[in-house]
């Protein structure tokens, strides 16, 4: 029965437990990769989250060229030639991303600038 | 008295503002736009691919220099292939040199689906585990490139082609690359 079991838990294991490299630690370059990659597909999710077709295809690239000893720069270089910097879900920090990476800041600094007369105001 | 009434209001404005600004954002986000890169002015990506039913003959990009050409990437399993695919022959009759890439197809079902609906092209080559697609920045099927004499990208689009888009955006730019 618990042989049985078993035998059914090994099916059921997930899809991707075929494409995980034998190396603990290049896998876990792979997944850190795919979190990293926007599926073309779907967009709004990484091709570790996504089940699209190309999004796996996506995800075995990124195996195949760790396991031919790409670094994960060089990899994420290869996505990036193709697909453009939409492909990285966390936009870089470039001439055309400061306003982007920069208005949270400006956010703050206004808020900080309206809440500080109150705070000054109780304690007077 | 009206100073505390205009810092009172702040926030609401400013909120207010945030609104205008989000509501503006919406009505002028272009969603056809393709986020994703598409390359136009580069180099077309080195493609080598086995020809369908070829007998081991390949396509390469390389080979095409000095005309230009289209490609069309499609498969015998997409349904807006099937869609475009009377624009297809509208253009190959028309003397368009086509290129048709088969993405993560079997041979047999293309051989048959072209046999059914006819072939507008005049070489199909098949990218059996879509590596190539990759190589060209595709997002699916259907998508069509040109590329001109030099070897750079001229135009890609991205689903299926209608006679809108081949007659006002196709065609032009094709007569252009021809009469150079």
């Amino acid at each position: 029965m618990i042989a049985r079991l078993l035998l059914l838990l090994l099916f059921s294991l997930p899809a991707w437990a075929q494409e995980t490299l034998p190396d603990p630690q290049q896998e876990a370059r792979a997944v850190t990769l795919g979190e990293e990659l926007r599926c073309v597909v779907c967009q709004s999710e990484s091709i570790n989250d996504s089940q699209a077709d190309m999004a796996r295809d996506m995800r075995l690239l990124v195996r195949e060229k760790i396991s031919q000893g790409w670094t994960d720069q060089q990899i994420l270089t290869f996505a990036r030639t193709r697909y453009g910097d939409f492909i990285l879900l966390k936009p870089p920090l470039q001439s055309n991303t400061y306003l982007l990476w920069g208005l949270p800041l400006l956010f703050l600094g206004v808020a900080g600038v309206m809440i500080w007369p109150l705070f000054r105001k109780r304690k007077e | 008295m009206e100073k505390s009434k205009i810092k009172a209001f702040t926030p609401f404005i400013v909120f207010a503002l945030l609104v205008v600004f989000l509501v503006i954002g919406l009505h002028h986000s272009k969603p056809q736009v393709p986020k994703f890169a598409q390359h136009i002015g580069d180099t077309a990506p080195v493609t080598d691919l086995p020809i369908l039913n070829g007998n081991g003959a390949r396509f390469t990009t390389a080979s095409w220099h000095g005309r230009p050409y289209m490609i069309n990437f499609f498969a015998s399993w997409c349904g807006d292939c099937k869609a475009e695919h009377e624009e297809l022959m509208t253009l190959a009759a028309s003397h368009l040199p086509m290129i048709g890439i088969t993405f993560k197809d079997k041979a047999d079902n293309v051989t048959s689906y072209l046999g059914r609906v006819g072939d507008p092209f005049i070489a199909v080559a098949q990218d059996d585990n879509g590596r190539a697609g990759i190589d060209w920045g595709l997002t699916g099927v259907p998508e069509t490139f040109v590329v001109d004499a030099q070897g750079i990208i001229r135009w890609h689009h991205i689903g299926a082609l209608t006679d809108d888009i081949a007659r006002d955006e196709l065609m032009p730019l094709w007569e252009s690359l021809t009469q150079q």
